[in-house]
Order: C-alpha cells, then structure tokens, then sequence
C-alpha cells in the first residue's frame, strides 16, 4: 500500500485528505509543517507527498528545496489556497521550480487528487 | 609690492656707503681745478630719490653729516644737491619710469630734468659763491659752467646704472620688467640726438681740437661706447660710456688739461646722452617687438581658451542655458544637451534668483510634455551685480513616470498580498467544508436523502465560494508589470540608478555588472523592485558600520551547455544572520525590523517575482559574516 505524507498547518484540511486518500487505499502520514515532514521522510518509506506552500515555519518550498536536495523521488502535488504574494502565478512558478508534480488551488476535490495520485503512483 | 620694513633703512645705508666709496676716485674725473668731467654722485642721488622716494632726501643729508658735520655751509651746499636732483629722482618717481627697460621718452626725460636741474644748481652756486668768494664773473662763468656739466655726465652716465641697483634693493627679487606699449623705432630720434650733440660740440669748437692724435683714439673709443650702447641697451650703454671716460681721463691726462675744460665735458656729455639714448632707443625698439609678440602669443592663447569653453561647454551632457539678465527669456547660449531636450527657454527675472530648482512642465515642439526640474544661478560681475543667468535642467519626466509605475505596482503589489493573506485563510476553510460534506455523504446508508441534499448544498456553496476567492488570488496579477526580452545589464544599471538614490553615498553599492547582450523576460519595475528590496536590506545590515559598509551588486552570464542563466547576487559586510533567521527569511511578514517599518515582505516579494521569472532566489549568511542573496534566473545569450 503506497504511503502518502500530507503536509498542511491546518488539521481540518489534513483530515478532509486523510479520509479521502484512505478511502482510495493509500497508507497517510500527516505533518503540520516542513520540519515534522522532514523528520517522517527521514523515519520511513514515502511514495507521494501532498504539501502545502505556505505554512509557519518550514513552508512547502523550503520542504520541497529539501526534498530535492535528498533526492527523494517520491511524487509530489503541491496544494494552496494562496497566501500574501502567493498568487496562482507564483505558486505555479514556485511549484514548477521546486519540482512539484502538480499544483492544485483549494477548495478543490479531493478526488482529483487521488487521480492524480493514482495516475502516478498506479501507473 | 609689499615691501619688507627694512628696506628704506637698507637703501638709505646703501646710498651713503656708495658716496663715500665714490668720492676719493672722484679726483681722476677732474679735468680742471674744482671741474669733474663725470660726477657720478649726482646719478647717485637721482636714482636713490627716484626709487626710494622723499625720506631718501634725508639720507643724501646723511653723506654731508659724516664728512662736514658742523658746517653750516656744505648743508647749505648740500641743499641745493638735494633740491636739484632729489627734486628730480621724485619727478622720475611720478612717472614710475623702470630702470631696467628706459624707453626714449624716458631718457630724454632724463636729459631734460639734469638740465633744468644744473641750471638750477647753478643758480645755487652762484648764490653761494658770488655772495660768499666775491669772485670776478669770467672765472665765475667758467667754473659754473664746469660745475654744471660734470654733475650733467655723472647724471646721464650713472643714473641708470644706479637706480637699477636701488631698484634690485627694494624689489625683493621680483620682476621689474615693464610692459608699457611705447612707440617703437626711437633710433632715429637718437640718432638725431647724437648728431645734435656732436654739432653743438662743433659749434663750440672741441671737436677741432680734439682731432689731435691722442684724441683722435679717445674719439674712437667714444663711438664703441655708442654702438655697444647700440646693441645693449641703457645700462651697458651707460657702463661702456663711463668706462671710455674713465680710460680717457685716466689714459690721456695731459690732452685732458691741454684742451679747454668746458669743451672735454661737453664732449663726453655728448657721448653719455648719446650712448643713453641710443641703447633706451634699442631697448624700446626690442620690447616693442617682444610686447607685440607676447600680445600675439596672449590673443592666441585667449582664443584657444574661449574655444575650449565654448566646446566644453556645448559638451557637458547636462542641459545649461546662459541668459541676459537685462533679457531674460532669450538665451545668449545654449548647449547640445539643451537643444535636444527641444523645450523653450523658460522665463526667469532676476528679481527670482536665486532659484536653488524649481520643477517646470514645458511643452516641446511637437506638443508633448516634459518634466523639467530648473535650477537657475545669478553670473555676477565685477559690481557683484547680476549680470547673467545660468539655468541647468533635468528632464525628470522618465523617471517620475517610472517612480508612479513603480509607486502603483507598490500598492498593487500590498492590496495583493492582503487579499492572498485573506484568501489563504477562507480557502484553507473551505477545502474541509466542501470535501469532509462529501466524505459524510459517502458514509452510504446512515443518512436520509434529505441530509445528502444538505451535505450536497454544503459541498457546493464551499466550491462556490472557492469560485468568489480565486479571482482575489488572481487580482494581484494585474500589479504584474508587462514583461518584455530587455537587456539584462542595463536594466541592472537603470535600476540602480534608482535604488542608489535613497541611499547615503557612505554605503553607495559597488555595481559590477558584466557588459554584453545577455537579456531575459523581465519588466524594468520588477528589477527595480527587487533590487530596492536586497539593496535596502543590505544597506539595513551594514548601517550600524557605515565606515567599513561594502554592498555589491553583481551579474554574470552563467553558461552551462545549452542551459544558459544570469546570476545577480547582492552581497554585503554586514552583521548577517543566524541559522534560524535564514530559515525564515522568505516567510511573509517574517521581520526582525518590525520596530523600524519592516513589513517583512521584501524577501517573498523578491522571490516571488524571479519565481515567475522562472528563477531561484537563494541566501546565504551567517552572523557576523554578511549575507549574499543569489538570484539564478533563465537568460538569452543574445
């Protein structure tokens, strides 16, 4: 069963993937910022990350910097509901410099991230 | 001439030790009993009263106080020396005639003034002798005579020759060549003169005499002294005049005492004048010549110089107008920089001056409208009057369009990140309203059909208010500023062109920005934004040191295979930052400046806008050591 982090300061938020991605059979691990989901990366196998950009102290980008820089290869959809600054445009951008494989805009469905997930974990 | 205190005392020493030097050799000038043929102490006088002035009347006393010093008589005697020919060196003082270059009219001042003063001396002496000797009258006319013509040579012989030494006592080294314009080509005249004097000679009946064997010699010698007088000027003239005389004396004393008194003197007055004219008359001919030459030289190098203004001038790349203060509005020049700002010259009185710069909208020829900032100076003349304006202009309509562009995608830019802040927080709320209503749905036969209505209302005013947000996500976009393909190191350079003002020259950043055609997808404002925000930042970390403070801005192309980028990184020596700041430093509102009106924005704007350049910001710093912030972002070659 692929193990999939979800990285988001907001607990409802986290809860809303939790059910959804366990419904569709994937294994969730849950992390309120970068640092906690660094640590969980570090611990044990993670073959899809779902992580927000802007969050309190390590946000998504300097996450996915990391993540790079370990060259992890697990699959990563990067998700937002924007921030100061933190336009569609830049988030894309910042999204597509990091390597995320996908960006989405909250409120989405969360069915079209386990499609997303299970195209590229499925595959 | 500022002349040091000493020097009148100095002079006056000079002037009794010369006199009392002079006086025992004065015996081989004497051709007769009490008739010198060169009295050289009469020059003397002349020239000491002539450079010295009135106190040097005292000193010319002083001579008689050392030899006869309770004679009531020699002062007497002495008086009339003193009124005759210290009278004469002070007309010559009026005249501020130079030694060292005697012009002709000088000379012939000269001639004129020892003869008003022996016949004025002579008037003295017959006074003196006719009351005091009761001598018969030839004698008396005789010796008058003799008197008045040795005191005649010794002034025309020794006056120059000594007011140049006088002169050199009191001129502290300076130059005491003069530059007075006098009409050229006086030989003639001297000529005449020596002609005029050589006849007068004739007439009473020296000449004759003279042309005797020994004499004849003496005759020729008198000529040398005229030519070298000739080709010398008046002091070596002088010099070579008193020296034939000297010889002559000295040489043939028995022709001297054989041939009548008054025709020798007069003979050698002849050779003196002449010698003195001739060279004055040389000396005038020659400067004349270097005057006019110098003019030439002065009017050559006036010009050049005027040319060289005027170009400099017309080249300064800021725009300058000189106007006549008596009428303002037209201008008397222009230069290159001003007529291509193609705008009318603006009206200034003088009565507005001065003007330290005032901002003016002029309309240029085609109607378009510029920002002109005007800063005017008065020229003053020599009453400290205005007599003139100069104007420097600044055309600031580029850069006050580009400061409001910049303003404007400022205030964009804040309302954006307001509005993402807000719309953060509501979509952060509506991703769990609308999936966890769905996941209750899906929780399959608990729940009536009407509570799946409900969830599915739920659901779909969550993904509706979604819709209502996203727009304020994208409205930030409109503060994005048009990007075009701009070359990259001049967009750098007008940026900091910008930037640098605000800051204090103390810590002006070293920009060092490799020239070529490397360009990039960028808009100017963007650069300028991002370079306010490093350079700021920097000059923040270095303020509390501003006399080490180095900030550097510089850019190269990187070429990595096809993969081609810039990377711009602004460094400074400031106090840089901890491993838990840097952590945070692209966190918004993130700050550690809060107290001074840091909004915390700076970094995430900078990252923010190369993001969308396609690039990467990274930091590096640790405390103590400055910061370096490295921008990478995808570039052309071309």
């Amino acid at each position: 069963m692929p193990t999939v982090l979800v990285i988001d300061d907001q607990e409802a938020v986290r809860l809303s993937l939790r059910i959804s991605l366990e419904a569709a059979g994937y294994d969730v691990r849950e992390a309120a910022d970068g640092d906690a989901a660094m640590s969980i990366i570090h611990a044990e196998p993670v073959h899809a990350v779902v992580t927000d950009l802007w969050m309190p102290g390590m946000d998504g980008v300097q996450f996915l910097r990391e993540l790079r820089r370990l060259r992890h290869e697990a699959v990563v959809i990067a998700i937002t509901g924007g921030g100061p600054g933190m336009t569609i445009g830049a988030a894309g951008a910042l999204a597509k410099t990091w390597g995320a494989d996908e960006l989405l805009m909250k409120p989405f469905d969360n069915r079209i991230l386990v499609q997303e997930l299970d195209r590229s974990l499925r595959a | 001439m500022a002349k040091p205190a000493f020097t009148l005392p100095v002079l006056a020493a000079t002037y009794v030790g010369l006199t009392q030097a002079l006086f025992p050799p004065m015996v081989l000038f004497d051709v007769g009993t009490g008739a010198s043929v060169f009295f050289p102490l009469v020059g003397a006088s002349i020239a000491v009263t002539w450079i010295g002035g009135p106190w040097m009347c005292l000193a010319i006393f002083v001579t008689t106080a050392l030899e006869h010093p309770f004679s009531p008589e020699q002062y007497l005697h002495v008086s009339r020396h003193v009124l005759a020919y210290g009278g004469l060196g002070l007309l010559l003082r009026r005249r501020q005639v130079n030694p060292l270059s005697l012009t002709a009219r000088d000379a012939g001042f000269i001639l004129v003034g020892i003869g008003l003063a022996g016949a004025a001396s002579a008037g003295f002496v017959t006074l003196h002798l006719g009351v005091l000797h009761a001598l018969p009258p030839d004698h008396l006319a005789d010796t008058l005579l003799s008197f008045w013509v040795g005191d005649a040579a010794g002034g025309i012989l020794a006056v120059t020759g000594f007011a140049a030494l006088f002169r050199l006592i009191t001129s502290s080294g300076q130059s005491v060549v003069s530059h007075r314009d006098e009409a050229p080509h006086m030989v003639g005249f001297a000529l005449a003169a020596l002609l005029g004097l050589i006849g007068l000679a004739f007439a009473l009946k020296a000449l004759s005499d003279l042309l005797t064997l020994s004499a004849h010699v003496w005759f020729l010698l008198s000529l040398a002294a005229c030519g070298a007088a000739f080709w010398t000027g008046p002091i070596i003239g002088t010099l070579s005049a008193v020296t034939v005389n000297a010889l002559t004396v000295c040489l043939f004393p028995k022709a001297m005492q054989s041939l009548p008194i008054l025709d020798v003197q007069l003979h050698m007055l002849a050779v003196g004048a002449a010698a003195l004219l001739i060279g004055a008359a040389r000396n005038d001919h020659r400067r004349s010549i270097r005057t006019l030459t110098e003019r030439e030289h002065r009017a050559q190098a006036l010009a050049r110089r005027n040319e060289l203004y005027a170009h400099a001038l017309r080249s300064i790349p800021v725009a300058v107008t000189i106007q006549d203060a008596a009428q303002p509005g037209e201008p008397l020049f222009s230069n290159s920089a001003f007529d291509a700002l193609d705008i009318p010259v603006p009206f200034i009185g003088s009565t507005d001056l001065p003007l330290s710069g005032q901002d003016m909208r002029l309309e240029r020829s085609d109607g378009s409208k510029r920002d002109i900032r005007v800063q005017v100076a008065p020229v003053r003349g020599s009453q400290q009057d205005v007599v003139g304006i100069v104007c420097v202009y600044r055309d600031e309509t580029d850069d006050l369009a580009r400061m409001r562009a910049e303003k404007e995608s400022e205030r964009m830019r804040a309302l954006g990140y307001l509005a993402g802040g807000i719309a953060h927080e509501i979509n952060n709320l509506l991703h769990p309203i609308q999936n966890l209503a769905y996941a209750v749905g899906q929780q399959g036969g608990v729940l009536t059909e009407q509570q799946h209505r409900l969830l599915s209302i739920i659901q779909q005013c969550a993904i509706q208010a979604g819709t209502v947000v996203h727009p304020i996500l994208n409205y930030t976009r409109t503060a994005k500023q048009e990007r075009r393909r701009l070359n990259i190191a001049e967009a750098i350079r007008d940026s900091m062109a910008m930037v640098s003002r605000g800051l204090s020259p103390a810590i002006a950043p070293q920009v060092d920005i490799a020239d070529g055609p490397a360009s990039a997808m960028i808009s100017p404002v963007e650069m300028t934004q991002v370079l306010t925000n490093l350079v700021i930042n920097a000059a923040k970390a270095v303020e509390s040191n501003t006399a080490k403070a180095r900030i550097k801005v510089h850019g190269h192309l990187v070429v990595n295979g096809d993969d081609v980028s810039y990377r711009l990184t602004v460094s400074d020596n400031g106090c840089g930052m901890d491993r838990e700041t840097l952590s945070r430093v692209f966190t918004p509102f993130f700050t550690t400046r809060a107290d001074v009106g840091g909004t915390g924005l700076g970094l995430t704007i900078v990252r923010n806008i190369v993001s969308e350049w396609g690039g990467t910001v990274e930091v590096n710093s640790s405390p103590g050591n400055g910061c370096s912030v490295i921008l990478t972002f995808p570039a052309s070659p071309a």
